[in-house]
């Protein structure tokens, strides 16, 4: 296996308009991805955490390049994948992978399983009786029942559909999934199931997993290593050990003291008055603004000002 | 890790009674909004009834022989009340009878109707799919394109048609058809709007599947049911465009009898006669109040969101 990171993403930025004048042209945008840069090694887990609105899942959507970043590249398997031409698209799309999060709008209520989990299978090269064995083979994977391949969305559980959806994706032979959110509209029983079984298909087929959450309790049991994200740009990123032992930046302690439950002080500033707020937690901007915890550098923290974070968004 | 547990399925789900239209019902549950609307069944009934007059009207129309029935001129007595013996709804100026007249004026309304909806529908759903999906320049131009066209009078289009082809009822098919696609392209851009936002539609473009595969599969078949609600109002609005067309000339010439056609030569009569004007007018009146309740019931079916309560 070769020392390059699975994935490697540098500087990628993403403005959305947010208006435009009489002629068409964005007058004004919101940075909902800022200048990040990142990797992902083989095999491991990295999670992505934050609040609502801090970027994370918009990252996820530039990285497997559902979207069009403003600005920065993406290197996934020795492949650029902003300057893939369409044949090579079609071979990034069967190594990366996405599940997301709501899994009652991840399917398509009209697609019984069978053509749910088959959808990404190429229509040639295999025979119809293949296809049916290959999508049995993955229901199984899953763990779903052989019979849910004659059934509807709708008559499924929210765990079962969170399985068919991670069988649609597993169907490509992926080896780098993007989870959004996978577990956070399931209800606590279903989580450790579905938890459970993306670890074990890791361990299978040596999976990379772009893990995104929120909850801190789920990402303890996923990850290997831990970025949060705030305000669009990485403010701390570090083994996962590392960061829930030792969390250096403010937003990674609110975040961690509000376990299980996220109770942040103070309100997350809207992207809009973007520029006001990163001022006011008096961070730096540019991505040499991350910098190596003392004695650990592998545990990188965005400069901050203490006073000013205090000011931003209070003490909890 | 805990087994699957299969109880948790529900054990015998009604697999075959889940078709394409709305998922999670079975037929009974998904016609009961309909039926318990007793417009919308009335409106079924009026709407399949004239569909067979329709039908009839079409078989006199075009089986050899049997057009004698509308159009010839044997002497008989003109401007026969209705109920007159040998003739239900009476004869016109011409002695013609009028009941065969109606039937197949019927027909010419509801093919030009379905003639003008199934033209407008496909090049409307093409081009409000493209707008939609495209988004950017390419949205910008086909919407401008609606706009413009939407903002045509039928009746100045019309004229223009009959000018370039000859009157009759193709010039004014294609006329409906050129300003009614821009109605349904709106509504099915501002849907492929919002389904493409749709997380099932953001898996199938990661797993690779083109775009018109993705419009294929999973657009077209979760727009079906607005679009079949859609169709009946506008068949609807297209009678009665076709019969105001009929009305000043522009639509099918005689002999081929059109209700709007009718309407307009009993005009003549309306005082001492008004029958020859009215029953036409009831036709249409008929065939529109029977399509539009009908739509209502399909929206009832389609769209839980707006059922009455």
């Amino acid at each position: 296996m070769s020392t390059e990171p699975l994935l490697t993403v540098n500087n990628l930025v993403k403005r959305f308009p947010v208006a435009t004048d009489f002629f068409g042209r964005s007058t004004a945008f919101v940075s909902a991805v800022d200048d990040v840069s990142l990797q992902v090694q083989r095999g491991e887990t990295l999670a992505l955490v934050g609040e609502s609105g801090s970027g994370k899942s918009t990252l996820a959507r530039l990285v497997l390049r559902l979207i069009e970043p403003t600005s920065g590249s993406v290197r996934f398997d020795g492949q650029d994948v902003l300057g893939s031409n369409k044949g090579q698209m079609q071979e990034f799309r069967r190594k990366a992978q996405i599940i997301f999060q709501d899994p009652f709008e991840s399917l398509d209520p009209r697609m019984k399983g069978e053509v749910i989990v088959a959808e990404g299978m190429p229509d040639s090269g295999r025979s119809k009786s293949e296809r049916k064995a290959r999508v049995a083979e993955l229901l199984d994977l899953v763990q779903l029942p052989a019979d849910a391949a004659r059934r509807f969305p709708h008559e499924f559980s929210g765990g079962q559909r969170q399985r068919l959806s991670i069988a649609r994706a597993l169907a490509v032979d992926p080896i780098f999934v993007v989870a959004d959110e996978p577990v956070s509209a399931l209800d606590v029983s279903m989580q450790s199931q579905i938890l459970n079984l993306m670890r074990d298909l890791q361990d299978r087929l040596g999976l990379t997993y772009l893990f995104i959450s929120h909850d801190m309790s789920v990402i303890r049991h996923m990850a290997d290593r831990v970025a949060v994200m705030y305000l669009g740009q990485i403010v701390e990123i570090g083994p996962a050990v590392e960061v829930f032992s030792n969390p250096v930046h403010p937003y990674t302690q609110t975040l961690l003291s509000a376990v299980p439950s996220l109770i942040v002080g103070g309100t997350p500033p809207t992207l809009l008055d973007y520029e006001a707020a990163r001022a006011a937690i008096g961070a730096c901007t540019g991505s040499g603004s991350l910098q190596a915890v003392s004695g650990q550098p592998d545990h990188m923290v965005a400069c901050f000002g203490e006073d000013a974070w205090v000011r931003h968004r209070g003490r909890m | 890790m805990t087994a699957f547990d299969s109880s948790s399925l529900p054990p015998e789900a009604p697999i075959e009674a889940v078709v394409a239209v709305a998922p999670g019902l079975t037929w009974g549950e998904r016609l009961a909004p309909f039926l318990a609307n007793k417009l919308a069944v009335l409106g079924a009934f009026l709407t399949f009834f004239f569909l067979v007059v329709a039908c009839i009207g079409a078989a006199i129309m075009f089986v050899p022989g049997w057009s004698d029935l509308y159009i010839d001129q044997r002497l008989r007595e003109t401007l026969l009340r209705p109920l007159s013996p040998g003739f239900p709804l009476g004869t016109d100026q011409f002695g013609r009878d009028m009941m065969w007249r109606i039937a197949a004026g019927t027909a010419v309304s509801l093919f030009t109707g379905l003639a003008v909806t199934i033209i407008s529908m496909f090049f409307g759903m093409i081009l409000g799919a493209l707008a939609g999906y495209a988004g950017g320049i390419v949205d910008r131009v086909i919407s401008a394109f609606i706009d413009l066209v939407w903002g045509f009078p039928v009746i100045l289009v019309a004229v223009i048609f009959v000018g370039a082809l000859k009157p009759g009822l193709t010039a004014v098919i294609l006329a409906i058809s050129v300003v009614n696609w821009a109605g349904f392209a709106r509504i099915v851009r501002a849907q492929v709007i919002s389904l493409k936002e749709r997380a099932f539609i953001e898996a199938a473009r990661a797993l690779g599947v083109p775009s018109w595969k993705i419009i294929v599969r999973h657009l077209v078949p979760n727009m079906l049911g607005t679009s079949l609600v859609m169709a009946s109002y506008y068949i609807a609005v297209t009678v009665i465009a076709e019969a105001g067309l009929a009305f000043i000339g522009l639509g099918a010439q005689p002999p081929t009898p059109s209700l709007g056609q009718m309407i307009s030569e009993g005009r003549n009569f309306l005082y001492v006669n008004p029958w020859v004007a009215i029953l036409p007018g009831m036709t249409i009146a008929l065939i529109v109040l029977g399509l539009n309740t009908l739509g209502d019931g399909l929206r009832d079916i389609f769209d839980p969101h707006l059922r009455r309560s």
